[in-house]
């Protein structure tokens, strides 16, 4: 210490060493703990995995072959990706991969008596427990013994209006904001050992802070009051989620991604410059403008659209052919 | 020790196939008992070893390991499994055959025992059944693109297979259709993969369609720089398109293109042939059947 | 939705390697953020100085991972080169705050 404190003291306290013996340290080590013990019976009481259901599977990769051919269809060539549109957007229309194809809309009034809409349910209200009992418990415990007096001093400063928040329990006017409660030290702990969850637990840990606050929020807009909200899981109309999924591939337009793979492979080694791929790209979308504003002989404006393209690749293609036999790098 | 289990570990997350290797490494661990040392790690390697065992012959070796399996985890799906694959190795099929369906009557979507029992059906002799198979399980687990490999193999395969003359030609077109049909969806859940493209380029060049069997030979060398099999597939399409007409398609590549690839083409591989410790000699011969082809 | 293009870089990242780099990451900043604070705490840093403390030693490390593990070509791990700076930062931060606080109340607030 000595020479290499930078210590700001604008009121000097000394605090009974006990404090730190008796709160500070074992506040920290009850959090550790809990957490630790914590993560471990959410591991316990989710037990073994439940048994998958053929149907379900199939229906939630049958919507995603329509997610996947939005996402990479600009792999394939023209024919296969519409192929595989026209094939797709009819089975979704058709609901040819849903799990219960007659089923329809589920009647509402028996929600309760679905077996797999109960069981997530109660997987969501165990989580919640897990995660809220914990916290309440703490809370509860260090109010109940470590209030009514300060218990460490924030080394950075706080405005005002956090004192009364972090200092309840100590009716002094004049005090610091630094100087801070125990509750206030259960907060900062709480959000600090995060981190230290993660390197103990690794990173799927069940400690995780952020999510009992989520989970506090939306627990009381949870299943209980509306059966049919979407993130708990079970109700949804799986058959309107397929149609929307079918809309969003009507909407997909396919631009083939291998188009002007040659003249990406020649810019690769160096054989063209970059700057015709600009060009290619400017050309493109002066040419999608016209044909999209035009509204009829749209073949004539495809055709006169290509033909910038097809003109600019081959003056470059010219221009590098001539200096291309030596072999050399474009600048 | 210590290496080989990490040698076995990094194997198994690569997913290569090595049998070879695993039993080398995988048979003193196994046979010396230091492979308990490894605790929740040493079933994954019984597993790996046993498989591996299977590949290689040594049934005494996966038998063992078997046990070792059977003992810790009785009843065991993923066990039981691999029961059947040994049983398929002895050429008791179908009592491997029964293994598997008593699987997937407990757990209808077992991944492991449809898998094998595509398989199964394959090694009796049964390609329509095999192939029947797996387009039902496919139609399941979509996103599985090893099986969709597998399916493209099994079309591809058909096509050796077929004697009739007459239909041989009708097949070979459905056949690569539909081969096609499968690398392209492996492409599409696998897109990073060059091999998976190169494949696909050669199915549509045994189509005939060169136009694009080209575009698709650039996209593997754009994706691996300087794969040899993608430069020869480049030359092969440029040859045949320069010797055909111009096409009239404006999507199709320009001539001055095509012999701006070709030419790259070439350069890469005397580059990639000429280098490195072959002697003299090859490299001239390969060079010179490279200019020329 | 239009289809979307090709972009020819995009084929060069694995998602379970990037994903791993950034476990990596994460792991790494925590833990030296906690030790930071620690640090920090123990020199009696307070306000401004005990944040500039975190965000130059927060720096020094990103310099030396770019430097030593990255070998000054952090586009080979991450898809965004400058990820390299700022990933788990923010995170680190509140783990800093609480060992800072931690030690600073230890040594210097009680006797």
């Amino acid at each position: 210490m000595g020479a290499w404190t930078v210590i700001q003291e604008r009121q000097a306290m000394l605090l009974d060493p006990a404090i730190r013996d008796w709160v500070l340290l074992p506040i920290m080590v009850v959090m550790i703990l809990v957490g630790v013990v914590r993560h471990h019976i959410t591991v316990l009481l989710n037990g073994t995995p439940k048994k998958a259901d053929l149907k379900s599977a199939r229906e939630t990769k049958g919507l995603q072959r329509g997610a996947v051919l939005r996402a990479y269809g600009s792999h394939l060539p023209e024919h296969a990706f519409e192929a595989r549109k026209a094939y797709i957007t009819d089975a979704f229309e058709k609901g040819t991969y849903l799990k219960d194809p007659k089923g329809g809309n589920k009647p509402k009034g028996n929600v309760m008596q679905d077996p797999a809409y109960v069981e997530g349910m109660m997987d969501g209200m165990k989580k919640n427990m897990m995660n809220i009992v914990p916290q309440t418990v703490i809370m509860g415990w260090i109010n109940f013994f470590f209030s009514g007096f300060v218990l460490i001093k924030l080394p950075f400063p706080l405005t005002i209006r956090f004192k009364s928040m972090l200092q309840r329990g100590i009716e002094t006017q004049d005090m610091d904001v630094t100087w801070v409660s125990s509750l206030s030290w259960y907060f900062l702990n709480l959000f600090g050992l995060q981190s230290v969850f993660t390197l103990l637990l690794g990173s799927g840990h069940a400690a995780d802070a952020m999510r009992d606050m989520q989970a506090m929020s939306t627990m009381g807009m949870g299943a209980a009051t509306n059966p049919q909200m979407g993130p708990t899981g079970q109700p949804q109309d799986m058959h309107k989620i397929f149609l929307s999924e079918k809309e969003n591939i009507e909407l997909t337009e396919h631009e083939w991604g291998l188009e002007n793979v040659e003249i990406r492979l020649l810019v690769k080694y160096g054989k063209l410059p970059r700057s015709i791929l600009e060009d290619q790209k400017k050309a493109k979308a002066v040419g999608n403008a016209s044909s999209s504003s035009s509204s009829s002989a749209a073949s004539s404006h495809v055709a006169s659209s290509t033909s910038p393209s097809q003109a600019t690749m081959a003056a470059a293609a010219a221009a590098a052919s001539a200096s291309k036999k030596k072999g050399r790098r474009q600048a | 020790m210590v290496n080989a289990a990490k040698v076995l570990q990094d194997l198994r997350a690569s997913a290569e196939r090595k049998p070879d290797v695993v039993v080398r490494l995988g048979k003193p661990l196994v046979e010396s008992g230091a492979v308990k040392k490894l605790d929740a790690d040493a079933w994954l390697v019984y597993e790996q070893v046993a498989i591996a065992a299977l590949e290689v012959g040594d049934d005494t070796l996966a038998h063992r390991c078997i046990e070792a399996l059977e003992a810790k985890f009785p009843g065991s799906a993923r066990v039981r499994r691999l029961q059947g694959m040994q049983l398929e190795a002895v050429g008791r099929l179908e009592d491997a055959g029964e293994i598997y369906k008593a699987i997937l009557r407990e757990d209808e979507t077992n991944v492991l025992a449809a898998k094998r029992q595509v398989m199964l059906l394959r090694t009796m002799g049964l390609p329509a059944e095999a192939i029947g198979a797996l387009v039902k399980y496919l139609d399941i687990n979509y996103t599985d693109f090893e099986g969709w490999l597998q399916l493209a193999d099994f079309y591809l395969e058909e096509l050796m297979n077929t004697f009739v003359f007459l239909d041989q030609l009708l097949a070979a077109f459905l056949r690569y259709a539909q081969a096609a049909f499968c690398m392209e969806e492996v492409i599409m859940l696998q897109p990073q993969n060059h091999v998976f493209h190169l494949k696909y380029a050669e199915i549509l060049y045994s189509q005939d369609s060169i136009g694009l069997a080209l575009k698709q030979f650039c996209r593997v060398v754009e994706l691996c720089k300087d794969h040899v099999r993608g430069l020869y597939g480049i030359k092969l399409c440029t040859s045949r398109l320069l010797k055909a007409a111009p096409s009239r398609n404006p999507a199709a590549t320009s001539q001055e293109d095509l012999k701006a690839i070709d030419l790259l083409a070439t350069e890469r591989l005397l580059a990639v042939y000429g280098s490195g410790n072959a002697a003299a000699s090859v490299k001239t011969t390969s060079a010179k059947w490279i200019e020329s082809a | 939705m239009s289809g979307q293009q090709i972009n020819p870089d995009d084929a060069l990242y694995v998602d379970m390697f990037i994903a791993k780099n950034s476990q990596t990451m994460t792991f790494i900043r925590s833990s030296y953020s906690a030790i930071l604070g620690l640090a920090a705490g123990t020199l009696g840093l307070t306000n401004w100085s005990g944040f500039i403390f975190y965000f130059v030693g927060s720096a020094f490390l990103s310099v030396l991972i770019f430097a030593l593990k990255t070998k000054g070509s952090p586009s080979l791990y991450f898809r965004q080169p400058l990820d390299v700076f700022t990933e788990g930062v923010l995170g680190g931060l509140l783990s800093y705050i609480l060992f800072w606080t931690l030690l600073y109340g230890i040594i210097h607030i009680y006797d």
